[in-house]
C-alpha cells in the first residue's frame, strides 16, 4: 500500500500509523518518488493492533512514497485486496536531534558531512569516478566493485586509504543500502583517517561516526542495519565485542535529553 | 533617527566581520584534540560539545596526494 507524502527536502520524522487485526509481519520502506533506489528506510516490524512508527529523515526528498507491505505477501497488492492491515495516516512532525550540520563549528566536519550526504543521496546515479568535496579537501573513489592488490573482489562497501586519506566506495555494495546505511559506513570511514587517535582502530572509528550520525538524527536502525550487513561474513571476537560496544553506544546516546528541533 | 549612508555602511561591515568571525569560530580554539566519543560517563556530552565548539582535531590529506587528486578530477 504506498502513500505519496510532499517533504520539499527539508529534515522532518514521518509518523506512519498502522493497523492490524491480528500479529502481522509489515515491511516499511520509505523512498524518493523520482527514484526508487533512493531508500530512507527499509524495516520490517510485527504490528498486533495499532502502532505508529516513526522514520527520521534529516535528508528528505522533494515528495516521498511510503510503501507498507505485509512481508509474507509481498509488494503490489491492490489496495481494495489488501485486508491484513490499513495505513491509519502518514504525518509530518519535527525531527528531534542533538546537531544541525550548521552547530557544528569546525568547517572541516561540516565540509565532509556535506559532501558525504550528497554523495549518499546521489550514488545511485553516480558514474565510476572520483569526486571531491566542494572544498577540495576530501575524495571518495567510487568504482563498481572493491579490489584486493591482487584484483580478488572484497566484501567490504567502503573503505580508506591509511597512508592517502581517498575513501572507497563499492558501487555494487551502496547501492543496495538505504541512504542513512551509507552514511554511517562513510562516517566509520571519515573518523578511521580524519578524527581517529588510533588510525586502525575499529572501536573508535565506530563510535565517532556514529557520534556525528546519531547527532544529525538519522535512524537508530538504518545504524544497526549498517554495521549488520559489514559484520555478516565475519562472526569474529572483535565484531562481537564492536556490536556489543555500538549497541551500548546506541542506547546511551538516546538516554541523553539534550536536543533541538 | 535616520541613518547615513556611512553609517549603513559600517553597520554592513560589522556584520560582514561577525559573520567571518563566526563561520570561522572553530579557528578560535587552540587546544584541539581528538574527538573521543568513548571514555565513560560523560563522554558523549563531551563529544557533541567538542563538536559544536570547534575543539575537535581534524586529520589532513597529505598535500601531495591531495594535489594529485586535485589535478586528475
Amino acid at each position: 500500500m504506498k502513500y505519496k507524502i510532499t517533504t520539499n527536502y527539508k529534515p522532518l520524522t514521518l509518523a506512519v500509523t498502522i493497523k492490524t487485526t491480528k500479529p502481522t509481519k509489515l515491511q516499511l520502506c520509505v523512498y524518493d518518488a523520482m527514484n526508487k533506489m533512493r531508500r530512507f528506510t527499509d524495516r520490517y516490524k510485527t504490528i498486533d493492533g495499532q502502532e505508529t512508527l516513526y522514520v527520521r529523515m534529516p535528508l528528505s526528498p522533494e515528495v516521498a512514497v511510503v510503501d507498507v507491505y505485509n512481508s509474507a505477501l509481498g509488494q503490489n497488492i491492490p489496495k481494495d485486496k489488501e485486508t491484513s492491515f490499513e495505513i491509519l495516516s502518514v504525518k509530518k512532525a519535527p525531527l528531534e536531534r542533538k546537531l544541525d550540520e550548521g552547530d557544528i563549528a569546525n568547517g572541516k566536519i561540516r565540509s565532509f558531512i556535506d559532501f558525504a550526504q550528497k554523495f549518499c543521496f546521489n550514488v545511485g546515479e553516480l558514474a565510476p569516478n572520483t569526486y571531491k568535496s566542494d572544498d577540495a579537501r576530501y575524495f571518495i573513489r567510487l568504482s563498481q566493485q572493491i579490489k584486493d592488490e591482487s584484483g580478488k573482489v572484497m566484501n567490504t562497501p567502503a573503505r580508506v586509504g591509511r597512508k592517502t586519506g581517498i575513501i572507497e566506495v563499492s558501487k555494487d555494495a551502496f547501492t543496495k543500502f538505504t541512504i542513512p546505511m551509507r552514511l554511517a559506513i562513510l562516517f566509520h570511514e571519515f573518523s578511521h583517517y580524519y578524527l581517529n587517535e588510533q588510525i586502525n582502530d575499529e572501536m573508535e572509528a565506530d563510535l565517532n561516526g556514529l557520534l556525528i550520525y546519531l547527532s544529525l538524527g538519522y535512524p537508530r536502525i538504518e545504524a544497526y542495519q549498517a554495521f549488520l550487513e559489514t559484520f555478516q561474513g565475519t562472526p569474529t571476537k572483535l565484531n562481537k565485542s564492536r556490536y556489543d560496544l555500538i549497541n551500548k553506544f546506541i542506547n546511551d546516546f538516546d538516554k541523553m535529553n539534550m536536543v533541538i528541533k | 533617527m535616520k541613518l547615513s549612508k556611512n553609517n549603513m555602511m559600517w553597520i554592513g561591515i560589522g556584520v560582514v566581520g561577525l559573520i567571518i568571525v563566526y563561520s570561522n569560530r572553530a579557528s578560535l580554539f587552540v587546544n584541539k584534540g581528538t574527538l573521543s566519543a568513548d571514555g565513560g560517563d560523560g563522554a558523549i556530552d563531551k563529544a557533541i560539545s567538542k563538536l559544536k565548539s570547534g575543539q575537535v582535531k581534524v586529520n589532513e590529506m597529505p598535500e601531495q596526494v591531495k594535489q594529485q587528486l586535485n589535478n586528475e578530477v
